[in-house]
């Protein structure tokens, strides 16, 4: 009778905790992106992406702020937040979606292939997409990661003639995220 | 004779062109060190000033160097870069301090209070500060 009482409280504790361990979260989600163009190569990287991401309901979002984009060349920086981004106009891109492959999310601990669709929002320009990525559960952790291509055009950003040479009409977008429970 | 010359001042006048543009072309990035500090306030000021009015305060203090005092509630070591979360009265949010790769040499501790010099990035859930230079201890 006791161990049944016992078990029942440890399968009642571990069900709880489960539960609460739905919403995951992280303020330090690294995005980068990557393009080459037959004059350059330009790269850029963003360590403060926030990152949530829901598996109740198979949500997810990010956010990161377009002057948090670290380049190696002040030039390019520049040019990038003045000329392409307008980043005074549009501080923010941000993504939300749904997880739609699969159906139901194991939480289980061997990186898993994931389809996420959903709204990106890129300067101020709001474009349907769908993403490939991977999941891995690790203790009470997870991490996400997505590599996805994205048309320059698509989102609005005119690239001037004299420079269109040097500037890749499409972009690779890297994401990384360690996430924790949302406490 | 007069061609020759015209010639010299083209020859001069592309060298020093060229000279300019791959100097603008490597330009450095901003040095907050020697740059003018354009607001001093604590974590709580700067996050009160997104909480009110966001685009208010992105008019203020977006792109601009800001130096914050504050208490540091959580320290974030990567390989490349390095964060610091400094505490605001909000128990969710604070003000992000990100150290690009080396920049931060002592790490402090959590519940010390630091000021920081960094470039105000805007707000997610907390105002982001990039490029940070600890300017105590």
């Amino acid at each position: 009778m006791k161990t049944i009482i016992i078990s029942g409280i440890f399968i009642l504790i571990g069900s709880i905790s489960t539960v609460e361990a739905q919403k995951y979260f992280t303020r330090e989600a690294q995005v980068s992106f990557f393009s080459e163009a037959p004059m350059e190569k330009i790269e850029a990287h963003n360590g403060t992406g926030t990152c949530v991401v829901d598996f109740s309901q198979q949500r997810m979002e990010f956010a990161v702020l377009i002057k948090a984009f670290q380049f190696e060349k002040a030039l390019m920086q520049e040019h990038f937040n003045e000329n392409y981004m307008e980043s005074h106009k549009f501080p923010k891109a941000t993504f939300k979606g749904q997880i739609i492959e699969p159906e139901n999310i194991e939480m289980k601990p061997e990186a898993q292939d994931v389809q996420v669709k959903g709204t990106m929002t890129i300067h101020g320009v709001e474009r349907e997409i769908t993403a490939p990525g991977k999941i891995l559960f690790t203790g009470d952790k997870v991490s996400v990661s997505s590599t996805f291509v994205v048309a320059v055009k698509d989102y609005e950003i005119e690239i001037p003639a004299v420079v269109r040479e040097n500037i890749a009409k499409e972009v690779e977008i890297t994401v990384e995220a360690n996430l924790e429970p949302l406490k | 004779m007069k061609i020759r010359n015209v010639l010299i001042i083209l020859l001069v006048a592309v060298v020093i062109g060229g000279i300019i543009g791959y100097k603008q072309y490597n330009k450095p990035h901003r040095d907050l060190m020697s740059e003018k500090v354009s607001a001093q306030m604590t974590a709580q000021e700067l996050f009160s000033a997104y909480e009110e009015d966001e685009s208010q305060a992105n008019e203020q203090y977006l792109d601009e160097m800001v130096e914050i005092t504050g208490t540091i509630e959580r320290v974030n070591i990567e390989q490349e870069k390095s964060t610091l979360q400094l505490q605001t009265e909000d128990m969710m949010a604070g003000i992000i301090c990100e150290f690009e790769a080396g920049a931060l040499k002592n790490i402090p501790a959590e519940g010390e209070k630091i000021t920081v010099r960094g470039i105000c990035t805007g707000k997610l859930m907390d105002v982001v500060l990039v490029r940070c230079i600890i300017m105590n201890s």
